[in-house]
Order: C-alpha cells, then sequence, then structure tokens
C-alpha cells in the first residue's frame, strides 16, 4: 500500500514539471504586464518598462523558471507583485469559499442524483426512468454558467427569493453563508447531478440482475433491504469514482459560476489575477488546485481498497 | 478485465463492420432513438445556421441605439440588443461562429489525438515524452488553461480554435493511445509484423481504421464541448471578439442588461443548451450504433473534463 | 415502443423549454417595481430629534480595489478616493478648482515666478505621532517630482529644497501660471508622508501608508477592504468644506472601502443598505435605483470620452482621412450607446470641464459631431483610399470605451471603411497603445484634468501627437500673462486640435453615485468625499 501511494505520488512529479512549466511559458509570452495594472491608465511605455525591470520581470524565462521551481521546492510560493501579501496567504483567504461551495454543490448533487438514479433503475424503462434520464440529459446539457444565469434571472430578478450576488462568510452566521451558496451550488451541481445519476442507475442496473440479488429476493429478504443493502452496496464502488472525479471538477471548475455569484474564491482570485498580471499568483494557484485534483484522484483509488477489499491496488 | 473486454470489443467490432449490410445499418439508424432526435435537432440548427442570411432581413452589424433593448415583437421576433441590432440576426449569424467552432476544435483535435494516440501506443520514448505532456495538460483545470491561452494569444476566432484545440488534443490523445494499444497485441498485427511490414503501413493500414469508431464517439462530445467552452469564453469576454456574434458573447453582454432584457439570456441560453443536448444524444446514439452490445445510455464517464 | 417514448420525451423537453421561456416573457413587466419596497424600514426613527446619534461606521462600494495607495504612481481613481482620507497635500483644490492651502499656510512668489517659498502649518501630527517637518515634505515632494508622470513633463528640473524645519522652497525653471494647480491636482497627488517612508519605497510604490489626514490606515483585506479609523490627534485645515478644501471633521470612527467589482452585488448591497455609498453606478441601473426611496443619486462630471487618432503611423497619418473619420462620427448614437440616459450625458467640443469658465469654449464646433456620411465619403474618395484595413484599439475592462468604440466601427463601415476591432484586457491595451505600429483609433475615457497643458490629447506620450504647433501653443497657454490671454491661446489651440483631427471629444459623462438619503455632510466634488459624513443610528 505504502509502495503504491509513493508510486503514485512519484509519478506526479513529470506532470507538475509540464504543468508549471506549460503555465510559466504561456503566461511569459502572454502581453502587458504587472507593472501597467500597478501605474495605471496614463502610465508612458518607459514607465511600464522601468518598473516590470524594477520587479524583476526582465530576466531570461529560464532563469526565472528556476528561481521560482526552486523556492516552491523550500515550500515558498512567493509573494504576489499586486496584493501586498504572500502568494500562500492570498490562497489561505481565498479557499475557504471555493471549498464551501464545491461541498454545497456535490452535496446537492448527492441528494438529488443516488435517490433519483436508484429510482430509475428499480423503475427501469418505465415513464418514470425515462423522465429521470430525460432531465438528466437535459442537466448535463445547460452549462453552469448558462445555468447561473437561468438562475439570477429566475430568482434574483423575478421572484427575489435569494441574493443573486455576494457571499457571507461562515463565521458570520450558517444561515446567511448558505443563502448565498443556494444559487451558485445549484449551478455548479446540475451537471454533477446529472453525471452521478446515470452512473448510479447503470451500476444499479448491473448489480440488480446479477444472481445474489435473487437469492436474496428469493429468501424474502424485503426490497428496501434488497435496494439499499445488497445493490446499492455493491454499486457504489463506480458512483464513487464519479464522485471523486466530479468533485475534483467542481474545486477547479468552479472559475466562472464564481465570477457571476461574485464569490472571492479562487476563481475569482486567479481571474483577477491574470487580468492584472500577477505572475506568482497565476502559477501559485495552477500549482495547487492541480494538486488537489491530483490528490483527490489518489484518495479515491485508495478510497476503493477500504469499500471493496478484492482491490489490490499494488498490482496490476 | 477492461483490457480483454476491450480486445474482444475490438475484434467483434472489425468483423462485423465488414459483415455489417447496409439495410441493417439503416434500420438500426432509426431505431436508435438517441441518434435519430440527436440528429434530427442538430440538423435544423446546422440549417438555421446555414440558412440564416435567408431568414432575416436585417443586417447583424447594423446598430440602431435609439431602437436599444427593446422586447421581442413582430417586427424584431427575439427584440433587439444592447446596440439596437436584431436578436433573432445576430443569433442566426452567431449559430454559424459557434457551431463552426465547435466543428472545426472537434476536427482539429481528432486528427491531432489521433496522430499522437497511435504514434505514441507505438514507440516507447515518443509515448513518454507525449504522454507525460498530455498528463500535465490534462491536470490543468480546462477553462483556466483556455483563458490564460487566450490571454497571451490575444482574442480571435482563430486563437478561440487554437486554444480549445490544446485544451482536448490529449484527451483525445488518450483515448486513442489506449485503444491502439489494444489493437496492437492482436494476433493479426503480430502476423504482419512477422510478415515484415513496416510500423508505418501497420499504423496506416490497420490500427488507425479500427480506432476510427471510438473515436468518432469522443469527437461528437469534443464538438459539445467545444460549443460550451467558446461560449464561456466568450461569456467571460476572452472568445470571439465582437461585433462577431457567437451565441457565448451575446451572453456577455446580457449580464449587463439580465434586470432590463431577459431575452439576452433567454434566448441563446436555449440555443446552446440544444446544441450541446443534441450532440450529446448524437454521441450516445453513435456509440450505441457502432457497437450494439453497449445497452442503454448509462455510461458517465466520458464526459469526466466537463469544465464551465 | 421504445422509440416512442424517447420522442415524447424529447418533444416534452422542448414544450417545456418553450413554455418556459414564454411565460418569463409574459411576467416580466410586472417584476421591477417590487424590487423598491423590499428594504424598506431599515433606518431607525426612534432617535430623540435633540440629541441625535450616529453610527461609528460607514460603509461605502467601489468599483475595485486600488493597485496601491501611492498616489504619487497610480492615477486609479479608487486609489485616490480611499487614499485621500490618509494623506493631506500642501495645497489642494476647493470646489471653485481654486488651490487652496492645506498642509502649507500660505506660498509666497517671487517676482521672476521661480521660487515658490511655503511655510508648513505648526503642530501637524502624522499618524506615528511625528510631527509633520519640511524634510519630510521635501522628500516626499522631490519623489513626486521624479516619477509622478505629468510632474516629470511639466515641472521638468524643478526642485523642493528646505529652508528650515517648517519652511519649503520649491524652484522651477520657467515661470508658468499652473505651479500651484498642479501641486493641488488630484491625479497622481503628491501626497506627504514622513521621509523615512520615501527613502525605504520599493518601485511598485510604498507600502506604509502613514500620512497627516483625518483618517489612518488600519487593515487591507485583499480582494475585499481596506478599514480606514478615525485619527484621533488630527489637526484639520480651517474653514468651510468646498471640495477637497476646508475643515475634515471626522464624525464617523471607521470607514469600509469595500472593493466590490460586480455591479448587481454593489447594486443589491446598496439596495439594502449593506453599503452607504456605492460607487460608479452603471447606467442600467439608474432607474432601479432611482426608484428605491432609501436613496438618493448623485451625479457629478466624470470625465470626456475622446477618441484618439494616430497621427504618427499607418493610414490616419494622413490628415485627409483623419477628417474623413471625424465627418462620419455620429456622436449622439455613440454616446446613447455608451451611457445609455440623454439626461446624464452632454455633448460639446470642449476638453475641459464646462464648470470651469476658464477654459470652457466652443472652438471646433464645426468639426464636432459632423454626422455627414456624404462628406466623409468624398474626404475619403479624395484622399485615395482603397480598402486598407484600420485597426481601433479597445479593452472591455472599461465597459462605455468597448461599447463607443464598436459603435464608432460600424459609423466607419457605413463610410466604406475596412475596420477591425481588437480588443485586449487593460494590461495589453495600454502595452498595445504604446506600440504605434498597431493601432489607428482608441477611445479612453477619462478624467478631466485641471489646466490644459496636462490633457492626454496634448501629451505626445499618450496617443503620440507630435505637432510644433501644439508644442509652442502650450508654451503660450502656460506663459501667458494674463488667465484672459491664456484662455485666448487655449481656444486658438482647441480649435487646431479639431482642424488636424488629431483628436475628438466625443461627449461629456456624469459619474454617479448611489448614497442612503440619510447620509449627512457627504460631497461629491471629483470623488466621493467622505471624510464629513455621518449617518443617524
Amino acid at each position: 500500500m505504502l509502495a503504491y501511494i509513493a508510486k503514485r505520488l512519484l509519478s506526479l512529479i513529470p506532470v507538475l514539471f509540464v504543468v508549471t512549466a506549460a503555465l510559466f511559458l504561456i503566461i511569459h509570452i502572454t502581453p502587458g504586464g504587472p507593472a501597467s495594472s500597478i501605474l495605471g491608465m496614463e502610465a508612458s511605455a518607459e514607465e511600464i518598462a522601468a518598473l516590470n525591470k524594477e520587479l524583476g520581470l526582465d530576466g531570461p524565462i529560464l532563469t526565472q523558471y528556476t528561481n521560482w521551481i526552486g523556492k516552491v521546492l523550500q515550500g515558498d510560493l512567493g509573494n504576489s507583485i499586486f496584493m501586498k501579501q504572500s502568494v500562500a496567504q492570498a490562497i489561505k483567504e481565498h479557499i475557504g469559499p471555493t471549498l464551501s461551495l464545491a461541498i454545497i454543490a456535490q452535496a446537492i448533487a448527492i441528494a438529488l442524483a443516488i435517490p433519483f438514479g436508484i429510482l430509475a433503475a428499480y423503475k427501469r424503462g418505465t415513464a418514470a426512468d425515462y423522465t429521470l434520464m430525460g432531465v438528466s440529459l437535459m442537466g448535463m446539457a445547460v452549462p453552469g454558467f448558462l445555468l447561473a444565469l437561468f438562475l439570477v434571472l429566475l430568482f434574483g430578478v423575478k421572484l427575489q427569493w435569494l441574493p443573486v450576488a455576494g457571499y457571507a462568510e461562515l463565521g458570520k452566521g450558517l444561515g446567511d453563508h448558505l443563502k448565498h451558496l443556494i444559487l451558485p451550488g445549484i449551478s455548479l451541481g446540475t451537471i454533477q447531478a446529472a453525471l452521478i445519476a446515470r452512473m448510479t442507475r447503470s451500476s444499479m442496473l448491473e448489480v440488480l440482475n446479477l444472481n445474489f440479488i435473487k437469492t436474496a429476493r428469493s429468501k424474502g429478504v424485503t426490497e428496501a433491504k434488497v435496494l439499499f443493502k445488497h445493490a446499492f452496496r455493491n454499486a457504489f464502488l463506480p458512483i464513487l469514482t464519479v464522485l471523486g472525479q466530479t468533485f475534483g471538477t467542481l474545486v477547479t471548475g468552479a472559475v466562472v459560476v464564481e465570477g457571476i455569484f461574485n464569490i472571492p474564491g479562487l476563481g475569482q482570485l486567479i481571474l483577477n489575477s491574470i487580468a492584472r498580471r500577477d505572475y506568482t499568483v497565476i502559477q501559485g494557484v495552477v500549482l495547487i488546485v492541480t494538486l488537489i485534483y491530483v490528490v483527490i484522484n489518489l484518495l479515491i483509488d485508495l478510497l476503493y481498497g477500504v469499500v471493496d477489499p478484492r482491490v489490490r491496488l499494488d498490482r496490476k | 478485465m477492461e483490457i480483454t473486454e476491450s480486445k474482444e470489443y475490438i475484434a467483434d467490432l472489425s468483423k462485423r463492420m465488414r459483415k455489417e449490410q447496409r439495410g441493417l445499418s439503416r434500420r438500426r439508424f432509426f431505431s436508435n432513438p438517441a441518434l435519430v432526435a440527436g440528429a434530427a435537432i442538430f440538423v435544423v440548427l446546422a440549417a438555421l445556421a446555414a440558412l440564416g442570411p435567408w431568414l432575416t432581413s436585417f443586417d447583424p452589424y447594423a446598430m440602431k441605439v435609439t431602437e436599444r433593448l427593446k422586447a421581442p415583437s413582430a417586427l424584431h421576433l427575439l427584440g433587439t440588443d444592447e446596440f439596437g441590432r436584431d436578436l433573432f440576426t445576430r443569433l442566426l449569424y452567431g449559430a454559424r461562429v459557434s457551431i463552426s467552432v465547435g466543428l472545426i476544435v472537434a476536427a482539429l483535435s481528432s486528427f491531432l489525438g489521433l496522430l499522437i494516440g497511435v504514434y505514441a501506443s507505438f514507440y516507447k520514448t515518443l509515448d513518454h515524452v507525449l504522454m507525460r505532456i498530455c498528463d500535465g495538460l490534462v491536470a490543468i483545470p480546462g477553462i483556466l488553461l483556455a483563458i490564460a491561452l487566450m490571454a497571451a494569444l490575444g482574442a480571435s476566432a482563430l486563437n478561440v480554435v487554437i486554444a480549445l484545440t490544446i485544451v482536448f488534443t490529449p484527451n483525445i490523445a488518450r483515448v486513442v493511445r489506449s485503444s491502439a494499444l489494444v489493437i496492437k497485441e492482436q494476433t493479426y498485427i503480430e502476423a504482419m509484423r512477422a510478415q515484415g511490414a513496416s510500423n508505418t503501413r501497420i499504423i496506416w493500414a490497420h490500427i488507425i481504421p479500427n480506432t476510427l469508431s471510438p473515436l468518432l464517439v469522443q469527437a461528437t462530445f469534443v464538438f459539445a464541448e467545444a460549443i460550451i467552452s467558446e461560449a464561456a469564453l466568450s461569456f467571460l469576454g476572452a472568445g470571439i471578439p465582437a461585433p462577431e456574434p457567437s451565441w457565448g458573447n451575446i451572453l456577455q453582454a446580457s449580464k449587463l442588461v439580465i434586470y432590463k432584457a431577459w431575452w439576452m439570456v433567454v434566448f441563446p441560453g436555449v440555443a446552446i443548451v440544444l446544441s450541446v443536448l443534441s450532440l450529446n444524444l448524437l454521441g450516445d446514439g453513435l456509440r450505441d450504433w457502432l457497437d450494439p452490445r453497449v445497452k442503454g445510455s448509462g455510461n458517465g464517464t466520458k464526459r469526466k473534463w466537463r469544465k464551465a | 415502443m421504445k422509440t416512442k417514448a424517447w420522442v415524447q420525451l424529447i418533444t416534452a423537453i422542448l414544450l417545456v423549454t418553450i413554455v418556459a421561456a414564454c411565460s418569463k416573457n409574459d411576467a416580466q413587466p410586472a417584476s421591477s417595481p417590487t424590487a423598491a419596497n423590499g428594504g424598506a424600514g431599515q433606518s431607525g426613527e426612534t432617535a430623540a430629534p435633540e440629541a441625535k446619534e450616529y453610527r461609528d461606521t460607514l460603509n461605502i462600494a467601489l468599483t475595485a480595489q486600488p493597485p496601491t495607495l501611492d498616489t504619487a504612481i497610480t492615477v486609479s481613481a479608487v486609489a485616490l478616493d480611499t487614499a485621500g482620507n490618509i494623506f493631506e497635500q500642501l495645497f489642494t483644490l476647493d470646489a471653485n478648482y481654486n488651490p487652496v492651502p492645506v498642509l502649507a499656510e500660505s506660498v509666497e512668489v517671487s517676482e521672476d515666478g521661480l521660487t515658490y517659498t511655503f511655510p508648513l502649518r505648526k503642530g501637524v501630527k502624522f499618524h506615528n505621532g511625528e510631527e509633520l517637518q519640511a524634510e519630510d515634505v521635501v522628500a516626499s515632494m522631490n519623489r513626486w517630482l521624479a516619477i509622478s508622470s505629468r510632474a516629470k513633463v511639466l515641472l521638468a528640473n524643478a526642485k523642493f529644497e528646505e529652508v528650515d524645519p517648517y519652511t519649503v522652497k520649491l524652484t522651477v525653471e520657467s515661470a508658468t501660471s499652473d505651479v500651484l494647480i498642479l501641486i493641488a491636482s488630484q491625479a497622481q497627488f503628491p501626497s506627504i508622508t514622513t521621509k523615512e517612508i520615501v527613502e525605504s519605497a520599493p518601485a511598485e510604490g510604498i507600502t506604509e501608508y502613514i500620512g497627516t489626514g483625518p483618517y489612518k490606515f488600519k487593515e487591507w483585506k485583499q480582494d475585499q477592504y481596506i478599514h480606514l479609523v478615525k485619527y484621533d490627534e488630527y489637526q484639520s485645515p480651517e474653514g468651510a468644506p468646498s471640495g477637497f478644501a476646508g475643515t475634515k471633521e471626522a464624525p464617523t470612527e471607521n470607514l469600509y472601502f469595500h472593493f466590490v467589482t460586480d455591479h448587481s452585488t454593489r447594486i443589491a448591497g446598496v439596495k439594502t443598505g449593506q453599503y452607504d455609498v456605492a460607487d460608479s453606478i452603471p447606467i442600467e441601473s439608474y432607474d432601479e435605483l432611482a426608484a428605491v426611496s432609501d436613496l438618493e443619486l448623485q451625479s457629478f462630471p466624470g470625465g470626456a470620452l475622446t477618441a484618439f487618432f494616430n497621427t504618427r503611423e499607418g493610414l490616419l497619418a494622413d490628415v485627409k482621412i483623419r477628417q474623413a473619420i471625424l465627418a462620419a462620427f455620429n456622436n449622439e448614437e455613440i454616446m446613447l450607446a455608451s451611457f445609455a440616459k440623454p439626461e446624464l450625458y452632454s455633448l460639446a467640443p470642449g476638453y475641459l470641464n464646462s464648470n470651469q469658465t476658464l477654459w470652457s469654449n466652443e472652438a471646433g464646433a464645426e468639426y464636432y459631431n459632423q454626422n455627414n456620411p456624404e462628406k466623409a465619403k468624398q474626404l475619403l474618395a479624395d484622399a485615395g483610399y482603397n480598402g486598407e484595413e484600420i485597426t481601433l484599439l479597445t479593452t472591455k475592462d472599461y465597459n462605455e470605451m468597448y461599447t463607443a468604440t464598436l459603435v464608432i466601427q460600424e459609423q466607419l463601415r457605413q463610410i466604406g471603411l475596412n475596420v477591425k476591432v481588437d480588443n485586449y484586457d487593460f494590461p495589453t491595451f495600454l502595452e498595445t497603445k504604446n506600440d504605434r505600429s498597431k493601432w489607428d483609433i482608441f477611445v479612453a475615457s477619462t478624467g478631466y484634468q485641471l489646466t490644459p497643458p496636462q490633457l492626454l490629447a496634448v501629451n505626445p506620450d499618450w496617443a503620440g501627437l507630435d505637432d510644433e504647433n501644439v508644442k509652442q501653443a502650450l508654451k503660450d497657454i502656460r506663459g501667458a500673462a494674463s488667465p484672459e490671454a491664456a484662455k485666448q491661446e487655449w481656444e486658438k489651440l482647441q480649435g487646431y486640435l479639431y482642424e488636424i483631427a488629431s483628436s475628438t471629444v466625443i461627449g461629456h459623462y456624469n459619474g454617479i453615485v448611489a448614497i442612503n438619503k440619510n447620509l449627512e455632510g457627504f460631497e461629491l466634488f471629483e470623488a466621493p468625499v467622505v471624510w464629513n459624513a455621518k449617518l443617524e443610528k
């Protein structure tokens, strides 16, 4: 097990190297620099060039990259060019809203998807099954930002039930916190719900056709028990995979939705940083987000072993 | 487990393909409701896009600022936008842009992904280099990569195509590579090799034709994803530059006037949903059509790189 | 059998979509009026009339996070809005745009006009407790002279020196009429901080904000807010409040400047009372907010939306082409698209604020807002235009600039020009603007300048206008014997700028600020002035 984890972690090194190198290259061929955002509209070309030089952004890319990587290896993500704080601090301040949003979206997705997925499998071939699967097809066709706009139009503009934008910190009360995250949560969670529902349905179907379910039924075990105890437990593994994958995309995929609802999360941080050319922050955030994504996938793989002891990871 | 299954699948597929007759094929097409529905909706959308200029009497660029943000009426079927341009006309012309960006991205990334995937499966060093690059690119959230690329390249339709192709190619390459690896181990390939066939001949005459059907399915989903991504990029102001209409940049403009002009959100939104829905149905349907053993459409894993 | 179910399903989905779209349609007109009354009754009405009690906190919503509070290096408006509470200047502007002393007692100008002596007010204390002395002023002012882009051009080789601990002296290269105005200007204003801070300032701006103003810097929560608290030992200048001058009382203990980039959040926040002041209200939301009974909308002359032509390189280096383009402009249409409400903008060829009577004139009116496509086509034909592409440069980060650019593109397309728009985010826009081979026209919305020589339209760095007549005219304006003479010189120059079609004002716009109706002591002059503002509990 440990050897497996070590192997997986080692295989991360080339991935992260490619990620950071690609990013560094993209960022440094991007025209415009942080100096112009600091100096404002009326700055002249010489002033901008002078400040960029002072900021240490005029050296060869390779030198800048090795300097940066060297620091990162010592656990130092550097300082923001634009904000008066370290990159680590900036990430710490912005990761909370993104995690909250991802968790709420995932909760909404699971709460909707798993019961309906099971129902659809159980009522296979009936109108209920077709309706549910049709709705999930629709759900997959509505991108998050579009759903967000529709929800703002419906709940914010027409019904005026919920705030259309903004964020309240968890520290200032759970109710307010949730109120601000419901619409963004639904926007992000719907696609995940659609995916999870379809996965649940198909993996339940597979299990329901297996012999041991028939045996259980013939022994007179109640339907509810058959569904949840016998079938769902065995159908859970593929569902878990989708859960893990979708959670990863939730954390990373909040970029546009955070913008629409003005939630001060990592997505906003990175969009702002791209607009300000705050290089160190862009690099730091993408590195962290990529790490989160990869680590979640690793955790899911490890969970396999816990959920189903037959799965051995360290042997192919 | 998965490997043996795909092996059978490929062997089965190639055998079947040869045997299948056109009549049978047509019957199976029409007995596949997802395929029919997806194709039908998509054909309608594509026809609207193609016939756009003949369906409207308005110029998509001509402004009439005094007519800005007018609600739908007999004159302006879907209302007007913030410059007083006819929204219906803008949507029709936008369909051309959005659909062709999606199509070109799907075609380009399929082509590049096919080459990368197949050659990686044949040459070990190349495999290591290419796959590490693909792993890295896949690990960066797609929309972020696209935004960063657009900032670097500048906003233009061509650059949207380039950025999205860079985003989607690694995924396709990985799909192609894994099916190519399976085909490569088939006995008849070994036999050919023993007869002295060159790698190039094996690749072009046998491997590539056999990876085409999973590739086609995958390309359909990339098509849908590319439409969404283009819309998301344009929505963020990093996509198709104005005044060229695209569904995404109409939505971007709508955000500022959402309290005043619901039509600017609803209609381009419906257009995006319908096109993505039809392509998803088409993809599911194609998969079933090309491989009748897969029943239902419950497999969700294909879409793990959803972003926007 | 299965087919039927699918077809039914798809039909059902389509129907639902259509019905949903239609029902939104029907209900729309009724929706907005109900919005206004929702948040009423939040301000306390029980307080006794004789002893009013005031809140200890004001919340101000700005459109963006300032890049820095170092006013000498940035022209960012949000930076100045915030920093104006922390820092003070030697001189500032009153409501009539006259320079009046703040940290200086007065000024004495030598007869040759080359030396300005400023005695300083005694007993003024920095937020760190130290007393303000000449060395601090000299260090701060000399840094401003060295790094502010305007001071570098207009006060080249000027120098501040200490005379004694409470007197400083400025020597300038040539006698001009605008030295005090420059020192009092708001864009890139010379704030006075301590000598130590100036000496240790990094290139990207000072990071320790120690001033002498009525509020001191408390906390900067990145991307959220800046918190200022009242400075108890503040020594206010005398006089009735007027513009940026006069007494500053700081009746409210805490000021929070929130950065709320998203318009709908800022609007929702000011509607619910979360913010007492909200900056830069987009015109699209004007009616919605005007209907809210707890709010008051104030407007102030925001600036001039101006189109700049590339007189140096490319097709537009030909004056005939520029004149053709100028003839095609329909400024009314551009302003309507960019600012939506005719009562909130005005059309006039003047480059400066029309409230400044000294500089206000109508020169160039015959070239302004011509809306004459036929003449434009004729001029194009005369110039031998042959389908070459011209580039409009813009940035979506400023919506009014972007919108105006798109309308101009369409107007130019109508006269047969081949026009493309290059849209970048703001940093790239600036960088591209400085490369004159990459654009032909750009539109910018910039706040008003106080004197003609400060105008971007005559600044060679800005859009590349390099014209001997302009340079000479500027010298004449600055060296003019009387204000009347300067006024005449400027009138001539403004006419000349239009004649050679180097740039054109498109129109003048108002900035809109929404405030809580019960806010007292708030003033809107160039920017929201909040240091005397208070709100009853």
